[in-house]
């Protein structure tokens, strides 16, 4: 743990395969990663998922809020694919427009808290001392937090909302990104072409941007990863408790809180089988990827 | 030893305080009104009276003063009343704690006594087709949200096999004694809420157990030419496991979270539910208690997770 950047040398993008030459395909980062199967898999169906959030009104037919009271709880048929929710709305439909929320609120709420937690972290651990006690006292109270619970009440009180549920989850999720980055670059300033750009004057601020951060990055890449995954299981926890998406705009938990009913449940699983296992496939091929990235990045970096 | 506790308490008490100040200041700066929510849209109510009721209740004071009070009455154990249903913060507590306590303590127990195990032999078996099949269970166990878990559940044992209750603690008339009635309204619920905690104890218990194989103690018992269940049982096992006691520690406060969610689908009568008809309510005080509570039982863990670390690892004591 203590020397794990010994071996990188003074070049601080030597991590990052595309430098070394050849191209993406042949650099060292690529062969790692695609030595990792789920990873690879992760992979493909992340790109799927985003297509499908992209491309939304171009492969489904329907309006996803279009209420349609003849058609409700239509099983799968020729005209919808995936049935009709309880008001007649197109479920594959709202199911693809439902992908664009859970993927730009783990995207959005992920960049606040690495952006936080990086700052933060590196000014923690670069000047020390009374600054360093005073954030991490600080960290350490954030961290201790009931994490969900402490979300629902803010996002409760400041009116439930995705964008409310973005910045919640991006204001109290930075104390992990903050400790991790302290680490490193507690033991990065130590080196000595740190050393050396000080002994040349160059100024704390742009020896921490240009010199310390870079080392970082692999790093952050991997808990952005994994925090993205676990900021949409947040997301739809919330949803399903009804105070993140407000329906009628579809996301997977407000879906599947609208199916929770027993005879519901019981009797139109093609409510709440789909919404559910968009969740966990989306989520699934997140956690592959940022294991297969941990690999092919850091293979010492711990669990 | 307990000079290393002593410290570890007295740094807990300047974030038991800041958690408190940043609980009282999210819940009394956000917008929403307790006032409001307490009154019934449908009544009409003059506007003199609406003024009373916020001076009764003490809300017509600054932030800061309130503030102080609160905290004042709290360290002296009145959390105060509930704003709602004029009944002891504490008491609507004591009556919730129990449920969600048998709740967390049985879906602990469910991930440590089957994930561990199961982690292990993974290890033991690693690259063997059971070990692929576990760590893919594993990764499926953390992906899947335990709100989807618990309809699934329900679906399969409640609804299609009808061999488990779909909610509630006990039922109204049961022929079954109140334990096992219990027992079985618990089985559903806990392990849904125990199913992620289940997996990732697994996975940190197969990394652990390969990194301590890796190590060289474990090469020379092999050297000596000691049995393999004799190397496991003196040598890996012990030294595996002790990294498990944190991360079961990180896990605590996730497990109080995840229980709003599965008491709220179970209809659960723990801490959890209260909490969202409190959240619901605007109940300031029963939010303000609730907040705390979990927040010491954060720390408590913590604490709790940090000595029996000390304990089972003497660097971590000696080297404070």
């Amino acid at each position: 743990m203590r020397d794990e950047h010994k071996g990188l040398g003074p070049s601080p993008k030597s991590l990052d395969g595309e430098v070394e030459g050849g191209g993406f395909f042949q650099s060292r980062f690529w062969r790692r990663y695609r030595r990792h199967r789920l990873a690879l898999l992760g992979a493909a169906a992340l790109l799927i998922l985003v297509g499908i959030a992209v491309f939304a009104p171009l492969i489904t037919s329907h309006d996803p809020l279009r209420v349609n009271m003849r058609d409700t709880k239509e099983p799968p048929n020729e005209v919808y694919v995936l049935g009709t929710d309880k008001a007649g709305r197109d479920m594959w439909a709202r199911l693809a427009y439902a992908s664009r929320i859970s993927l730009s609120v783990g995207v959005v709420s992920v960049s606040i808290y690495i952006v936080i937690g990086t700052i933060l972290g590196a000014i923690a651990g670069y000047y020390g001392g009374f600054t360093d006690s005073l954030i991490m006292r600080f960290t350490d109270t954030v961290m201790s937090f009931p994490g969900l619970i402490i979300i629902i009440t803010v996002v409760s009180f400041v009116g439930p909302s995705i964008y409310n549920a973005m910045l919640v989850i991006g204001l109290l999720g930075w104390p992990g990104t903050c400790r991790l980055v302290r680490g490193q670059v507690l033991q990065l300033r130590e080196m000595e072409f740190i050393e050396a750009a000080r002994s040349m004057g160059t100024p704390a601020p742009r020896i921490i941007l240009r010199h310390i951060l870079p080392n970082v990055v692999p790093y952050l890449i991997v808990v952005a990863t994994l925090g993205t995954a676990s900021a949409i299981l947040i997301e739809a926890g919330l949803s399903f408790l009804g105070l993140g998406v407000q329906p009628p705009t579809p996301s997977w938990g407000n879906m599947l809180n609208s199916a929770r009913q027993l005879t519901l449940l019981e009797q139109f699983p093609h409510l709440w089988l789909p919404p559910g296992l968009m969740i966990a496939i989306t989520v699934l091929s997140i956690n592959f990827i940022g294991d297969g990235l941990r690999d092919a990045l850091d293979p010492r970096m711990s669990l | 030893m307990s000079k290393y506790i002593i410290r570890r308490l007295v740094l807990a008490i300047p974030i038991l305080f800041g958690i408190t100040l940043i609980d009282f200041m999210l819940i009394n700066l956000a917008p929403g009104d307790p006032i409001i929510a307490m009154i019934d849209p449908a009544a009409p109510i003059a506007p003199g009276e609406l003024e009373v009721l916020r001076e009764n209740l003490g809300l017509n004071q600054p932030f800061f003063v309130r503030y102080v009070i609160w905290l004042r009455e709290a360290m002296q154990g009145n959390m105060g009343y509930s704003f709602v249903h004029s009944v002891p913060v504490m008491q609507r507590i004591q009556e919730r704690l129990g449920p969600t306590l048998i709740l967390t303590v049985s879906s602990l127990a469910i991930s440590v006594l089957i994930g561990i195990p199961l982690g292990l032999i993974s290890a033991l078996k690693q690259y063997s087709k059971l070990d692929y099949a576990l760590t893919l269970g594993a990764f499926a166990g953390i992906s899947v949200p335990n709100f989807f878990l618990a309809l699934a559940g329900i679906y399969v044992f409640a609804l299609k096999l009808d061999i488990l209750p779909p909610f509630g603690m006990v039922s109204l008339r049961s022929e079954l004694p109140y334990t096992l009635d219990l027992l079985h309204h618990l089985l559903l619920p806990a392990t849904v809420l125990g199913f992620a905690n289940m997996a990732s104890l697994m996975r940190f218990a197969r990394t652990s157990l390969l990194e301590v194989l890796d190590q060289d103690y474990v090469t020379t018992a092999r050297a000596k030419g000691l049995q393999q269940r004799r190397i496991l049982s003196v040598h890996a096992l012990r030294n595996a496991l002790i990294p498990l006691i944190t991360v079961l520690g990180l896990r605590l406060p996730g497990l109080f979270g995840g229980s709003v969610i599965i008491e709220t689908i179970f209809n659960w009568p723990g801490i959890g539910k209260l909490a969202i008809d409190s959240i619901t309510d605007r109940d300031y005080p029963q939010i303000m208690s609730l907040l705390l509570i979990t927040a010491i039982l954060v720390l408590a863990a913590n604490l709790i997770t940090d000595i029996f670390y000390a304990y089972a690892d003497p660097r971590i004591r000696y080297a404070e």
